[in-house]
């Protein structure tokens, strides 16, 4: 390239580059006129802006900025905003569609909706309307809506805004938690314990439990404190147990105790106290659950003290040591310390005390059949209380229960038991006594048996070493008398002797027939003293065993007994031959056969001997048809000098000594006699 | 026949009567000497009369009655070998046993009459007065 085309292009380029020089501050000089309008017109833009901002932040302020739903509409009920919660809740968009909220309203709420209207119409303003709506997709929910009346600018109003709130869930909410409430206090009405809820030791609430347990109205619990509930000896055990909670060593703690119902009685609770404490760890509430245990308590009481007194009584034969066993379970069962057995004494008619665990009583108590509960207990074998009548008011004793021990349907003893209490026995006491009643009844019948038994023994022995005593007491007295009844039998005949010696020409045949009397009489005499001898000892003298003919033993005897003319003697059937003692045998024949004689006034006797032969003994009878026997001396004839009939003949001991000797031989004797006709004496000899 | 001094030994003054009729009826030798019970009788044998060949003796006396005496007499040093007859109404086996057991030489009942006891009586003691005594 040349110089000049260097030179040219160069000035060119001078040109140019002055031409743009000049444009460039043409530009410049637009650029900043147009600048300066610019930022005239930001400046106004945003003074602009800033007032539309102001207006708009305004608006939203009052409308689009609160969350809640809100809605303007006319007093028609044409919607004419609403801002987007408004939208989410009625799922009309009014950029979209219009609708009125008449629309929206749900059937059932159609009244107070208008009501509603009506009152914000003439208020102005309307808060808290509840009520459901219809959406645009037919959903159904609870809203809230507090609205006012927007008035222009002469005070008339135009329109009607409302703020509303969707309480479909809290409104379930709510429903859900009284339900659970309801529900929860259903389980409490309901539950079988009872339980209290308290607050510095104030009952706050029970449930209907707790008033069926301690026979208290809610209203009355409300007034009182467990405290006052609790029966006074359990309280002392409830304090460690409340200390502790206090103290904050434990929040929970189950006791079983006993409460007062409002009756008086006392139940046995199982008793579940648990604290609910507060953040600062004191007591807030007292939960107090009570289960009545009273019947299982009771249940395992009975067992515990039927098994106690089975293996107690178990083996024992002392009626004293099963009575006192029997009494001081039950008094441990009932609680009482008044319990006491009785013996029914049937022979005395009486009931006679043979344990009993009332220290107070020192003799043994008797009391009559009939007399008392006690004794209408015994008589009629029904268990019975007496809850009412002061039994024993110098004791203090206000309640009785008196039950029957029955052995093969006879009352033969009574448990009784007094307290203090009033109306303190139960139907279930005298259901578990009449229990024990029966598990101690046979064992008290044995033991019964065997006192009875020893009683007879130890009577028996006693009797027996009275009887020898009196035995030989008889005989020594018998020897006495006959000794000194004889001896002046002796002195009178001896002296009518020297009498007849002495004037042996004197006397006169009629003097000498009367001394031949007197001897008469004094043999008689001796004999009767010998039979008395003979009688004391008659079980004395060993005997000798022969073989008696009786038919041979009575022929004999008829020559010795003097038979008068008028009467006979018969023997009916053929009498057997014994092996026993003649002597013995023949004395009582001999007695029966001469009472017969004696006490015979018909004017034709008839005395008639028979036997019957049984498998292991004889049975004789002699029979005569003389003056009979009244019934009533029946028992008495057998008696020593009980001669019925006076007469010289008759010694009064015959009979006596008949009975003794078949006693002796281990038979029996009886009779059988009518006034005037008859009398037979039976007896038996054993083969 | 042989005297023989008696001791009669007998409350009952009846039968002290008997015992004298009858020697006296049977017309025998024989002395009687009589007490009323034991006590004299002991006293009697202690003192310094003669003592009796053979003692009647009845059981039943007051004081001392009959085998208390025995029992004295029997144990006596010297009195013991004076035979003794037991003279009583008693039959009493218990009372036959201690008389004899005590050591008496008879035992005899009186009969109820008068008659059969002057029997009884002239054969004891034809027995005794024909039997040998110790004499002092």
């Amino acid at each position: 390239m040349d110089t000049e085309k260097v030179e040219i292009l160069q000035r060119a380029l001078s040109r140019e580059k002055a031409a743009r020089k000049e444009a460039e501050g043409i530009l410049e000089k637009k650029s900043l006129e147009l600048f300066n309008t610019a930022q005239k017109l930001k400046h106004a833009n945003r003074k602009l802006e800033f007032l539309l901002g102001q207006k708009s932040s305004q608006l939203k302020g009052v409308f689009e900025n609160i969350n809640d739903a809100y809605l303007i509409m006319e007093l028609n009920g044409n919607v004419i905003k609403v801002n987007q919660a408004a939208i989410d809740i009625f799922g009309y968009d009014l950029k979209k569609e219009s609708f009125n909220v008449q629309s929206l309203i749900y059937s059932e709420d159609h009244d107070y909706s208008y009501s509603s209207f009506n009152e914000l119409y003439q208020k102005g303003i309307f808060s808290n309307y509840t009520a459901r709506v219809v959406t645009k997709s037919k959903e159904i929910k609870w809203v809230q809506i507090n609205s006012s009346i927007i008035y222009d600018d002469k005070k008339k109003p135009i329109a009607a805004q409302g703020i509303i709130r969707d309480i479909t869930k809290s409104k379930f909410m709510t429903e859900f938690i009284e339900e659970q409430k309801t529900q929860l206090d259903t389980i409490v009405e309901h539950a079988p314990f009872g339980i209290a809820l308290t607050q510095n030791n104030k009952i706050l609430k029970v449930n209907r439990s707790l008033t069926t347990l301690l026979g208290y109205t809610e209203e009355e619990l409300l007034q009182k404190t467990i405290k006052d509930l609790s029966y006074s000896d359990d309280l002392k055990m409830t304090e460690n147990y409340m200390n502790k909670m206090i103290s904050g060593e434990t929040n929970h703690f189950v006791i079983e105790k006993r409460y007062v119902k409002k009756d008086g009685s006392i139940i046995w609770a199982k008793s579940n106290i648990s604290v609910v404490r507060n953040e600062e760890g004191e007591i807030k509430f007292q939960i107090a659950i009570f289960e009545d245990i009273t019947s299982k308590r009771e249940k395992k009481l009975i067992l515990d003290m039927i098994q106690n007194l089975t293996h107690s009584i178990l083996g024992k034969v002392n009626i004293y040591e099963i009575s006192w066993e029997i009494v001081c379970e039950i008094a441990g069962y009932l609680g009482t310390k008044d319990c006491t057995l009785y013996i029914n004494n049937p022979k005395k008619n009486r009931l006679e005390q043979v344990g009993t665990f009332d220290p107070q009583i020192e003799s043994p108590l008797k009391i009559d059949i009939g007399k008392g509960i006690i004794g209408e207990v015994a008589l009629s074998g029904i268990a019975k209380i007496n809850n009412e009548n002061s039994i024993d008011i110098g004791n203090s004793k206000n309640s009785e229960i008196a039950v029957p021990i029955v052995n093969e349907n006879k009352v033969i003893g009574v448990i009784e038991s007094k307290h203090s209490d009033k109306n303190y026995f139960t139907k279930e006491h005298i259901t578990t006594l009449e229990n024990i009643a029966r598990l101690v009844s046979m064992q008290l019948k044995s033991a019964l048996h065997l006192r009875e038994r020893r009683k007879v023994e130890v009577e028996n022995t006693k009797l027996l070493t009275k009887l020898e005593h009196n035995n030989k007491e008889l005989q020594e007295y018998a020897h006495i008398v006959s000794h000194d009844l004889k001896s002046p039998l002796r002195s009178i005949n001896a002296l009518f002797s020297f009498i007849k010696e002495d004037n042996q020409d004197k006397l006169d045949e009629e003097s000498l027939q009367n001394i031949q009397l007197i001897d008469n009489t004094l043999e008689k005499m001796e004999q009767l003293i010998s039979d008395v001898l003979a009688y004391s000892s008659v079980d004395k003298r060993e005997s000798e065993k022969e073989i008696v003919d009786l038919n041979i033993l009575i022929n004999d005897l008829k020559k010795l007994i003097y038979l008068p003319k008028n009467i006979e003697l018969k023997i009916l059937t053929t009498l057997p031959t014994l092996k026993t003692d003649q002597t013995k045998i023949q004395q009582v024949f001999q007695n029966l056969i001469s009472n017969a004689v004696k006490f015979n006034d018909k004017e034709l006797g008839l005395i008639e001997i028979d036997v019957e032969q049984h498998e292991s003994y004889y049975q004789f009878s002699i029979k005569d048809n003389g003056m009979g026997i009244d019934e009533k001396y029946f028992d008495q004839i057998f008696k020593i000098f009980n001669s019925l009939k006076k007469s010289k003949e008759s010694s009064g001991i015959g009979l006596s000594i008949v009975k003794k000797i078949i006693d002796h031989e281990g038979g029996k004797i009886w009779l059988e006699s009518e006034k005037n006709k008859f009398t037979t004496f039976f007896f038996t000899i054993p083969k | 026949m042989k005297e023989l001094t008696i001791l009669l030994i007998e409350d009952d003054t009846i039968e002290v009567m008997k015992l004298n009729r009858t020697i006296s009826k049977l017309k025998l030798p024989h002395k009687i000497i009589e007490k009323n019970n034991g006590e004299e009788a002991l006293e009697y044998l202690n003192s310094s009369g003669p003592l009796p060949d053979i003692i009647l003796l009845d059981l039943n006396m007051p004081k001392m009655n009959g085998i208390e005496f025995l029992a004295v007499l029997k144990h006596h040093e010297t009195l013991k070998y004076l035979p003794t007859i037991i003279l009583t109404t008693s039959s009493h086996q218990k009372d036959m046993l201690d008389c004899y057991s005590l050591g008496v030489t008879g035992y005899l009942i009186k009969p109820l009459k008068y008659d059969d006891y002057v029997s009884k009586i002239e054969k004891l003691l034809a027995y005794w007065s024909i039997n040998e005594l110790i004499k002092k």
